[in-house]
């Protein structure tokens, strides 16, 4: 499957949303990273068809998405931020709810509800209403829904924002295991959602896609530029003020600062192995 | 079908909204009761048991133990002697204002009283209802006649509409009316309806929105066609589940406080509806009257879905639906307008059909191109008309959402 956006433009007044977003997609999973108000959302709206572009088409395995009407929705899956759903409703009925909008037989729709819960691990909290779920669960049951229709496209927006540590790697763990013969796209501006999972990241700024690749050749552009140093505290903020630190940690009496610069910061600095927050940073730090 | 079994679900079964439609259904419960209370009061021809004495009570009882039913000479003979004897006691003047155990009441004028205001009138009403409207019938024939004369179509019309409706009618059965009619004139439960439709309305687009759900939803196959459409027919569901469970509510507790003799009668036996059209029992007019509350909020909720969807603002959405509402009911008050302009206010409000029970108490219609139409028929038709309109709008509203992914459409 190949979903390829061209020149994909979209302007709210005489502010561009999204400014000729020019990439190619195949099945695997992507990380959009972006800081808020980079453009994820507006480009996720478009690719889900809720919202249009104003200049641009996608094509989907060589096919206009426009001309292939309710097939396309029908390969695709969608969890917004922060979703509540229905409160009063129970699990099991919100996901039946959900068969009936994504147009699922009523034949297929126990097995298919019986497997999405089965995919989240929710099994244990199926009679439970929809108030009565944690905010992981919430996301998970967003997944659920997600996959009701076995969809070729999933897409995620800020999937773990609010969970705590353990509810994300589980999440993680989940969005994985999914990503199986299908294309997963994560937007995010956490960046460790999708460093240990993503086949490949679009960074997004301002509207534009300024970064793209797998996380390894991201790295490669500011290899050589990470440098660690292990400082007195009273020199730190002098470091602060002159460089893009990426992060101070405590050890003993000293402060290690990881930091990100074309030159060797002090003698005392060391190389390391740049990290995928590092490229982030680099973008949207300064 | 289960779509939207699921919109009423989520629009309208919610913890909330139950237990405010308890509440709403308890204060309609009081209402009436409290009415009820109040029955009788000053100049009130009403009478209930809690303002009557023992005496009072039990010879309105009997009377009507003996009376009820169809009308007879024996039955006739019976009030009309007792009401002339005690009518020429007090013509004379000389009776006895004390309590007087050989009376019915304890006092001769309460008995003339009673007899006259609930048994006397009513039934003198009802045995010359038949010559009265023949008398009318007899009138509009002559005025058909008259009116062709004068190349008037729509007064001949109206007067050949008379004709056909009013001819023929006897009044044969003697019942207390207080009930029915108490049960028609009541109206505060459509507030209540309306209350309770706000309620679940003015948030229903919005919450989707909070909740995260509209972007999954128009993201589906069915979703970005069944979302609005879903939705409005979810409106109409539980307007009429509304108006049912109200109707029936009060149908009970009006048949618990007056027993609601006589169903059967025909609608002319009450007074107030002697120049009615319609040749129904009261009961089925009740029916009719819940039916057309069924339609009204029909109307009246398609215009508070839109305003709903249009506005993003909960608070905007409330005001402008409460100043849709105050609108509607001030032109609805124009039924019977004389002016063209406060007929077509009207004819177009939705909620002129809340008042059924008073749009049938006499004749009224239109004039359309010097045809007559009566107004209820009017009313529906440009009802219809608007719903198409407004049905259009909401169509070309959701194939705009449908287009936002598929120009190909």
């Amino acid at each position: 499957m190949k979903l390829e956006l061209n020149d994909i433009s979209k302007m709210y007044g005489a502010f561009y949303a999204l400014k000729d977003i020019s990439v190619t997609l195949e099945n695997g999973v992507y990380g959009i990273l972006g800081a808020n108000g980079a453009g994820k959302t507006t480009l996720i709206n478009i690719l889900i068809g809720v919202i249009q572009e104003n200049s641009g088409f996608i094509l989907l395995d060589g096919k206009n998405i426009k001309k292939m009407g309710t097939d396309y929705l029908d390969k695709i899956g969608y969890l917004p931020q922060y979703p509540q759903f229905y409160p009063n409703f129970k699990m099991r009925e919100f996901l039946d709810y959900m068969c009936c909008i994504k147009g699922i037989s009523k034949k297929q729709r126990r097995e298919r509800i019986d497997f999405a819960i089965e995919q989240v691990n929710l099994q244990e909290h199926e009679k439970k209403r929809i108030r009565e779920l944690s905010g992981g669960m919430r996301q998970r049951l967003g997944i659920a829904q997600a996959i009701l229709n076995n969809p070729e496209i999933l897409v995620l927006d800020e999937p773990t924002a609010g969970l705590d540590p353990g509810e994300r790697i589980r999440f993680r763990n989940i969005i994985s295991r999914l990503s199986k013969d299908r294309m997963v796209m994560v937007a995010t501006h956490i960046v460790s959602d999708i460093e240990y999972i993503a086949n490949e990241v679009l960074i997004l700024q301002n509207g534009c896609l300024v970064q793209k690749g797998t996380i390894e050749e991201l790295c490669a552009e500011v290899e050589g530029k990470v440098w660690q140093l292990s400082l007195e505290e009273k020199d730190v903020s002098g470091f602060v003020n002159r460089f893009l630190v990426a992060n101070m940690k405590r050890e003993g009496n000293k402060i290690s600062m990881r930091i990100i610069s074309d030159d060797k910061p002090d003698e005392m600095a060391v190389y390391i192995k740049p990290q995928l927050e590092d490229v982030f940073l680099l973008v949207f730090g300064r | 079908m289960k779509i939207i079994f699921y919109e009423v679900r989520k629009c309208f079964f919610t913890r909330p909204l139950l237990i405010l439609l308890g509440i709403l259904l308890t204060l309609n419960m009081l209402v009436v009761y409290v009415q009820y209370r109040q029955a009788g009061i000053g100049f009130s021809d009403d009478f209930t048991r809690h303002m009557a004495t023992d005496g009072e009570w039990n010879y309105y009882q009997t009377l009507h133990q003996e009376l009820d039913g169809t009308i007879t000479k024996e039955k006739v003979h019976l009030v009309v002697n007792d009401y002339k004897t005690y009518q020429k006691k007090i013509q004379r003047g000389d009776y006895s204002t004390e309590y007087d155990p050989n009376t019915n009441t304890g006092y001769l004028f309460g008995d003339y009283s009673l007899l006259k205001t609930h048994f006397y009138e009513p039934m003198e009403y009802l045995i010359s209802y038949r010559n009265e409207n023949d008398s009318l019938v007899k009138r509009a024939k002559q005025n058909i006649v008259f009116f062709k004369k004068l190349g008037n179509r729509f007064e001949m019309e109206r007067n050949k509409y008379i004709v056909e409706k009013y001819q023929s009618r006897d009044t044969i059965e003697f019942y207390d009316t207080q009930g029915w009619r108490k049960l028609l004139e009541y109206d505060y439960s459509d507030l209540m309806i309306i209350v309770m439709l706000f309620a679940c309305m003015v948030p229903c687009f919005y919450s989707e929105r909070k909740n995260g759900m509209e972007n999954i939803i128009l993201s589906t196959r069915k979703g970005s066609r069944s979302y609005v459409c879903g939705k409005h027919l979810a409106f109409y569901a539980c307007a009429i589940f509304l108006v049912l469970i109200f109707a029936t509510c009060n149908y009970m507790l009006m048949d618990c406080l007056y027993n609601l003799p006589g169903g059967e009668m025909k609608l002319y036996s009450l007074q107030e509806y002697q120049y009615t059209s319609l040749n129904i029992s009261v009961r089925q007019f009740y029916v009719l009257v819940v039916i057309l509350k069924c339609i009204a909020l029909c109307g009246i909720v398609t215009i508070l879905g839109i305003i709903s969807r249009l506005f993003s603002n909960v608070f905007t959405i409330f005001m402008v639906m409460l100043a849709m509402v105050v609108i509607g009911l001030y032109f609805s008050g124009f039924i019977h307008g004389i002016s063209n302009v406060a007929v077509m206010a009207a004819l177009a409000s939705p909620f002129s059909l809340l008042q059924g029970a008073e749009l049938y108490k006499g004749l009224s219609g239109i004039n359309v191109a010097g045809h007559f139409l009566p107004w209820l028929s009017a009313h529906l038709a440009l009802q219809v008309l608007l719903q198409i309109g407004l049905w259009l709008l909401i169509w070309i509203y959701t194939k705009c959402i449908s287009r936002r992914l598929r120009n190909a459409w």
